[in-house]
């Protein structure tokens, strides 16, 4: 099949679907005429009724032409009122165009076609980020919508130089995907990286935002998020004033941030919505509580079954005297609590809101109190795994949040081998693990592991602003001047 | 590559856990609930054999065969003893004899019976140090005039929590001193140096109860004496280990020293070895017993002079012992040592004819402040 630019092509190849219009329209006593190509539901109506069909019907010069090539450039030029007007001479982009919600005009005798920007859809109003929501800070979230996203970012980020790269990706969804950096601050090495790897992405549909989440993570073996994911357009652009990279995809109402590194799944946007005392305590407080939902239950295991002196002592009594009557081991005790706080995690996600909260109440509350008192569960294990639960939901990324609890299991399994030494043996291994993951030429620990002091300001500590004067000189090599 | 990579990882897939199941064989792997944990310990020498007493709470209601019961407090504990040829041979009859493993991971107090004292200090506690589970912070007493069992047996009959009331003469050394010196580590330490003598607390018991009176002193690692209150408290002064200290001035008024600061300087010249004791302090006045009004300037002065002479009384104490027995309870070698290290390898084989010579001066500079009063007297 030729692939020129055909009405009776496209109607055959759309016979059968009913949403698909390809429609003549004659325009003038010269017999000239065009298809109509658009698809119902995705293009405004009265856009295409009042804005362009209405004004070529009754436009009293275009009878004054008689070949089409006359009328496709009078209509681009005067006779339309839509601004985004282009003449597509390319069949599979024409195709690409009108699937995406433009209309077309098809000129069969030139093999042109002119397209109007003219989408309108049903989608969901700006609201409020649901995950990363503040008191002080900006109350707009990214929706589904591609274009809506990338407004948010140029109402904030009002630079010539922000570049919105278009591109699509899914042989089957074309899934529109922009690339946003600050050209004149990003790495452009690190562009062309996150380029190349979305242009090479060949799969036909990207479903859900973790297919292109795991398609840009640099190390996907390892357990981290290796790609920061908001709601938050203030974040987006306080990230590409960095000189970060934003990608946003069609159909996903977050944004991927790239290079990511550890210490920015650790802060949050109200850190920066409080004096930077408050923003620095509740920091060290997030790392605190990460520390503790981490350590907290393979130590009680090390502890209690290997090298007890490490209790003081009326805490070693106490736990002895707490775990008289109960028939199972500690690791098991452990674990076991562990294994069960994730299944009501689970169960908790999938019912309804009004169930999971009884949910909660039956297994936290009844259940685990049931089990104490019937000597199951010693209630020192009962408050450790709440403690570790609880203070895991202080870190703030979900992801990291995830991995934390995969990897709690797996230092209280070791501890349940051979105590502090098989702790101390798996924090070393995820140590190096972390020390070694590099994201698109920057460490992940950085600026933990960077020499550079500038760098350490906004990390453990929320410094004043007046503080950051400089960008991370990793993330941007060439423009690292952040204030004077 | 690939096939190569995965052989890799399979192997250390199969290496680690081999690698750490191995290791747990000497991991002394046991939950909290199988042990019996030992508070108390007691090392006594009776009959030419050592004799280990251990005061433990049962795991969960466990105990030794003919284990003694104590019912007193919120917790029970329980005695256990063992004997051997040595302090560890008697350890390892004690953990036989017991039904549950015994642990001295939790031991806070370790009490030397007289007889084990006189015998010699290493001896009791050489196996301990050896021990990875002790705890470097346990307190070591010596128990005078009785066996570390009798100590513990009076305790026991007197209806007292032992380890709680050992636990609270912890806490009160703390608010007299500023740290504990007869830790397991600082005792340790103290052993390294052989020309000074090692100073144990002792511990006297009635039916009231446990009381710390003063040092026990140990020269090469044997008990020889045990020093009056008092005289322990100038060799504190001297440690610079004073927290508070109480000062009584007759028919004046009571003080409590609220901050003390010891600095001794040691200078050797021709052999002639000068040592000077700078203490600075002040004190607060807790009670006046006088109808004079002792707050004026001119009083205060004096009251400073006073309680200036009372300090540089109890100084002279252990300097007095130190000259009449010829034993360093000052620890003043290391001082020698340290300030003066060329000078000090001279004198090192005459330190003992030499300390009686010793020339001291004092210099002591005070402070009285008002205490917070009601009213006006």
């Amino acid at each position: 099949m030729e692939r020129v630019i055909n009405s009776q092509q496209i109607k055959e190849l759309f016979s059968k679907s009913a949403d698909i219009l390809v429609r003549q329209v004659t325009i003038n006593q010269n017999n000239i005429s065009f298809h109509l190509f658009c698809v119902d539901g995705l293009v405004d109506t009265d856009m295409l009724d009042n804005n362009i069909l209405k004004p070529l019907l009754f436009d009293p010069y275009i009878r004054n032409y008689i070949t089409e090539a006359q009328v496709i450039e009078y209509i681009k030029n005067r006779a339309s009122y839509e601004t985004f007007t282009s003449i597509e001479t390319d069949y599979d982009k024409l195709l690409k165009a009108v699937l995406s919600g433009n209309a077309a005009f098809i000129f069969d005798a030139e093999k042109k076609a002119l397209v109007f920007d003219i989408k309108k859809f049903d989608k969901r109003s700006i609201s409020e980020p649901n995950e990363e929501g503040t008191i002080k800070g900006a109350k707009d979230s990214f929706i589904e919508v591609i274009r809506t996203n990338t407004a948010l970012i140029r109402r904030r980020i009002r630079t010539e130089y922000l570049v919105c790269e278009q591109m699509q990706v899914g042989r089957v969804s074309k899934t529109d995907v922009a690339l946003c950096y600050i050209s004149n601050i990003a790495n452009m090495d690190t562009v062309s990286k996150i380029r190349d790897i979305i242009n090479s992405i060949d799969i036909d549909n990207l479903p859900t935002a973790a297919f292109m989440e795991e398609y840009l993570n640099p190390n996907k073996k390892s357990l981290f998020p290796q790609v920061m994911y908001t709601q938050r357009p203030d974040r987006v652009s306080a990230n590409l004033s960095d000189g970060r990279i934003a990608v946003i995809v069609d159909g996903i109402p977050f944004v991927f941030i790239l290079p990511c590194q550890l210490v920015m799944l650790m802060q949050s946007p109200e850190d920066y919505a409080n004096h930077f005392i408050v923003g620095s305590s509740l920091r060290v407080l997030r790392y605190i509580s990460m520390v503790v939902t981490l350590l907290l239950p393979a130590f009680y295991i090390a502890a209690t079954t290997y090298q007890n002196q490490m209790l003081p002592m009326k805490l070693a009594l106490s736990t002895q005297e707490a775990k008289a009557n109960v028939p199972f081991s500690s690791a098991t005790e452990v674990l076991g609590l562990l294994l069960a706080f994730e299944i009501l995690i689970e169960a908790g996600l999938r019912l309804p809101k009004a169930v999971g909260t009884a949910m909660s109440i039956l297994g936290g509350i009844v259940v685990g109190q049931s089990a104490v008192a019937a000597n199951i569960l010693s209630p020192l294990v009962v408050v450790i795994v709440s403690l570790a639960g609880i203070a895991g939901f202080v870190v703030p990324n979900q992801d990291l949040s995830s991995a934390i609890r995969v990897i709690r299991f797996i230092l209280s399994l070791l501890a349940a081998i051979c105590g502090f030494f098989g702790l101390t043996v798996g924090i070393i291994i995820l140590l190096i693990h972390l020390c070694s993951l590099d994201n698109y030429g920057v460490a992940y620990l950085s600026p933990f592991v960077d020499i550079d002091e500038s760098n350490h300001k906004d990390t453990l500590f929320r410094f004043p602003i007046n503080y950051f004067k400089r960008r991370p000189h990793n993330i941007a090599p060439e423009n690292n001047t952040k204030q004077t | 590559m690939k096939g190569f990579k995965l052989k890799k990882a399979l192997l250390l897939l199969v290496l680690l856990p081999a690698f750490m199941t191995a290791c747990t064989f000497d991991m002394n792997r046991r939950e909290i609930d199988e042990i019996d944990m030992v508070l108390v310990l007691g090392i006594d020498y009776k009959n030419g054999q050592y004799q280990l007493t251990a005061l433990y709470s049962p795991g969960s209601g466990s105990g030794s065969e003919g284990g003694e019961k104590q019912d007193g407090g919120e917790g029970s504990e329980e005695l256990a003893s063992g004997s051997g040829k040595s302090a560890y041979l008697a350890l390892q009859d004690l953990k036989e004899r017991n039904k549950k493993a015994l642990t001295l991971a939790q031991t806070g107090t370790f009490l030397i019976g007289e007889e084990a004292a006189k015998r010699g200090l290493w001896p009791c506690i050489d196996f301990l140090q050896r021990d990875e589970t002790i705890k470097m912070e346990s307190l070591i007493f010596i128990t005078k005039g009785m066996s570390a069992e009798d100590f513990i047996k009076l305790g026991q009959e007197n209806k007292k929590t032992i380890h709680e009331d050992l636990e609270a003469i912890k806490q009160k050394q703390l608010e007299a001193l500023t740290r504990n010196d007869n830790t397991m580590v600082n005792i340790l330490n103290d052993c390294r140096q052989s020309l000074s003598c090692v100073m144990i607390p002792y511990m006297t018991a009635d039916d009231s109860g446990y009381k710390v009176e003063g040092y026990a002193v140990f020269n090469n690692y044997i008990l020889r004496d045990y020093l009056d209150s008092e005289t322990s408290d100038g060799v504190n002064f001297f440690r610079n280990l004073v927290r508070s200290y109480d000062i009584f001035i007759e028919n004046k008024a009571g003080l409590l020293i609220t901050y003390t600061k010891t600095k001794i300087e040691a200078d050797l010249s021709e052999k002639a070895i000068n040592v000077k004791v700078k203490l600075d302090f002040e004190s607060m006045i807790k009670e006046v017993l006088t109808e004079e009004d002792i707050f004026s300037p001119q009083q205060l002065q004096k009251l400073t002079l006073e309680q200036n002479k009372y300090i540089e009384g109890i100084l002279e104490k252990p300097v007095k012992y130190l000259i009449e027995k010829g034993l360093d309870i000052l620890n003043l070698a290391r001082v020698v040592e340290n300030q003066n290290v060329a000078g000090w390898k001279d004198i090192e084989g005459s330190w003992s004819e030499l300390l009686p010579y010793i020339n001291y001066s004092y210099e002591i500079k005070s402070k009285v402040s008002k205490a917070f009063m009601l009213g006006v007297r």
